[in-house]
């Protein structure tokens, strides 16, 4: 099982100082799920690749300015998130996604790792994923992905956490019964 | 099996070679950059970012503050409509004189002329009912003078000839 969350060995200290080697290592580390985090919210190469490069390049301006360290990667996520949401607001202003209905959440919910998906259903489940509305797909594919808590998950996307948790479990919820229906 | 993460990374591996593109070499230059603060640039006014300031902390704690006094703005719009009150800035005209004190006025002023000279007359001319131009009579005084100017300025133009 691969161990997603290692920001303590990051060696962000070194990176705000300016070495390229340190930005080597961040750079190695985040691309691949930065750049899978936005393809799937924008669903366009280029301008997938270029909100990559530009969340990259604000995060070498700014990172004088990132307090902790081991937050480098939610920092990280969230500058890309905000460029997800000019890029969408520019090219579908109209299609903005609603929210649905917040539901009773259980306190409880599995973590990422225990949705296990066979090879057969893994097309089902992107294609599920694209079906998802925005805002829930966001969510899931940062508790996916990076395995973000609730909390960073919540300072990613500038919502509360009770909305959050609300969308998190929908989404969940609409990804069972999917592999449930492919499954029977 | 395999997890979503997996699913998800492995869809998108063909990129790598592209996100090779963006160097690590040009971050860390940016990083230093920012770190010196004598090459900061100050930063660009965003109005987008400024609205949405004002919007969060000016109007959102108060919305409900501001939505009474827009009520009461618009009542008070209605009100003033309704009852077609419109403010009076224009000054008022000044009443016409009376003719009588006119003409009274006129013929005190055509006395104190005559007694003090011709240079008065002017003055009362202006009190008079205007007539067309050609009907007017040259004042008594105006038209002497004229008489003197010319018979004072004859010779000086016959010397130039």
């Amino acid at each position: 099982m691969p161990v997603v969350t290692e920001e303590l060995q990051l060696p962000v200290r070194e990176a705000r100082a300016g070495e390229p080697a340190a930005w080597e290592a961040l750079l190695a580390r985040y691309r691949l799920p930065l750049y899978a985090y936005v393809y799937e919210l924008v669903h366009q190469e280029q301008p997938s690749l270029d909100i990559v490069q530009e969340s990259f390049i604000n995060a070498a301006r700014h990172i004088s300015t990132l307090q902790r360290d081991e937050k480098f990667g939610s920092w990280l996520f969230n500058i890309a998130h905000q460029k997800c949401l000019q890029h969408w607001r520019k090219q579908r202003p109209a299609e903005m996604p609603i929210d649905p209905a917040d539901e009773v959440i259980p306190d409880l919910e599995p973590g990422p790792q225990e949705l296990l998906i066979r090879r057969e259903q893994e097309d089902a489940f992107m294609k599920r994923l694209d079906q998802l509305a925005l805002p829930h797909r966001a969510v899931l594919l940062l508790h996916f992905i990076e395995e973000f808590s609730l909390e960073e998950i919540a300072r990613i996307t500038e919502t509360p956490i009770g909305t959050v948790k609300s969308r998190l479990h929908y989404a969940r919820k609409a990804l069972k019964k999917l592999l449930e229906e492919n499954e029977a | 099996m395999n997890t979503p993460r997996e699913i998800i990374l492995a869809r998108h591996q063909s990129a790598e070679a592209k996100l090779k593109g963006i160097r690590a070499e040009d971050l860390a230059a940016c990083a230093r950059s920012a770190a010196e603060p004598g090459l900061q640039r100050p930063p660009a006014f965003d109005l987008a970012a400024a609205a949405r300031r004002f919007w969060q902390d000016t109007f959102k704690p108060w919305r409900r503050a501001w939505i009474g006094i827009g009520a009461v703005w618009l009542g008070l719009l209605v009100f003033s409509v309704a009852t077609g009150e419109t403010p009076r800035t224009t000054a008022a005209k000044p009443p016409r004189p009376d003719p009588e004190a006119l003409a009274v006025l006129r013929k005190q002023r055509q006395l104190r002329a005559q007694l003090l000279g011709t240079g008065e007359v002017t003055l009362i001319s202006h009190l008079q009912t205007p007539g067309p131009r050609s009907a007017a009579e040259p004042p008594p005084g105006r038209g002497e003078r004229v008489g003197r100017m010319e018979t004072t300025l004859r010779p000086a133009t016959s010397a130039q000839a």
